[in-house]
């Protein structure tokens, strides 16, 4: 897989623009009462963000095999500022933790088949957001060959 | 870079991408903001100075009473679920009657009670004992600690007082019925009692 500039600060971009979703909707998961707006652990609607959350990724990368990879990327950023949510009344609130081990533990155990999720709609997304814009393109196109007929 | 050049061309796209995560880049601010605001409201919402006392009042009868104070300085109104008052004296020699009641009371959710947030509140019962059977079990408690080398009165024998409250921290939900973790997380159960202290 040959990756140029462009493609990395892509692929970067997007990583940062698509993890808040994800973040909220681990954070969420876990903590429904609390989160606002809450989703109230409705998988149907965590999966369907996350796939709108992979359009962008499709619709702006032309390589699918980039698409795919910045789906694996943003998710990771996403859980782990999840992650870092969650540990925000030990971090930023500077409450003391009792047991780290058990605390995070329990967080992995309630999250992780969300990771599941998350990929799978965004695979679905990206194919969903390259649909979308080849579909504009076809438009485009037609458009401008209408055009020039006319001319 | 040409990244740039496509930024700019599909603005209209990319605007509505950057509305997007800023939305839920927001809601994870105010949702970590609310669960470190809850976590401190966990930590920081104590009982204090609990003063127990018995007095003599006119007639010969003794009021047992007993105050508390609840510290709410987090920025969520508690609502309280229950709370509730016991005393008693336990009498280890008695078989049949090893513990005498000698006042108690209780409030549940239908009472409707609150802690506003940012506030200090005065919990203060009191029970007259007037009851003859009660008044004579005490003086047979007083009369036997006297026989054993003890001196007792009224208003110094050993009462034993447990009191506890659980209230709910704010309007978050909390009846959930399998993830029993989420109502814990907004649930705030405080208790005294008299041999154990404040916990």
């Amino acid at each position: 897989m040959r990756l140029n500039r462009d493609d990395v600060a892509k692929m970067g971009l997007m990583a940062l623009l698509s993890a808040p979703p994800i973040a909220f909707m681990t954070f969420d998961f876990m903590f429904p009462n609390i989160s606002t707006p809450s989703l109230e652990k409705n998988l149907m609607v965590v999966f369907l963000i996350s796939i709108l959350a992979a359009v962008p990724s499709g619709y702006f990368t032309r390589r699918t095999d980039l698409a795919m990879v910045t789906v694996f990327l943003y998710t990771a950023a996403g859980y782990t500022l999840a992650v870092a949510l969650y540990s925000a009344p030990y971090t930023i609130f500077d409450l003391e933790q009792v047991l780290p081990a058990f605390y995070y533990a329990m967080f992995f155990r309630f999250t992780v088949v969300l990771l599941f999720l998350f990929v799978l709609g965004g695979f679905i997304g990206t194919v969903f957001g390259q649909m979308v814009r080849d579909m504009i393109r076809k438009e485009q196109t037609g458009l401008t060959f209408k055009d020039g007929n006319e001319g | 870079m040409a990244i740039f050049e496509r930024v700019k061309k599909h603005w209209i796209t990319v605007g509505m991408y950057i509305v997007f995560s800023l939305f839920f880049l927001s809601a994870c601010i105010v949702s970590a903001n609310t669960y470190g605001g809850v976590a401190q409201a966990q930590r920081d919402i104590v009982l204090e100075s609990p003063v127990e006392s018995a007095d003599i009042v006119p007639h010969g009868d003794v009021n047992v009473s007993f105050s508390i104070q609840l510290h709410n300085p987090s920025r969520y109104t508690l609502h309280v679920y229950t709370l509730s008052w016991y005393a008693k004296l336990v009498n280890a020699s008695s078989t049949s009657d090893r513990v005498i009641p000698v006042g108690e009371d209780y409030s549940g959710p239908t009472h409707y009670l609150e802690v506003p947030a940012r506030t200090t509140l005065t919990y203060t019962f009191w029970n007259v004992v007037s009851d003859p059977e009660t008044m004579e079990k005490l003086n047979g408690f007083i009369n036997y600690s006297k026989s054993l080398g003890t001196d007792y009165t009224l208003e110094t024998l050993p009462y034993e007082h447990s009191f506890s409250i659980i209230a709910m921290i704010g309007d978050f939900q909390h009846d959930y019925v399998r993830e029993g973790y989420l109502n814990d997380l907004v649930t705030v159960e405080l208790g005294y009692s008299t041999q154990e202290g404040i916990r």
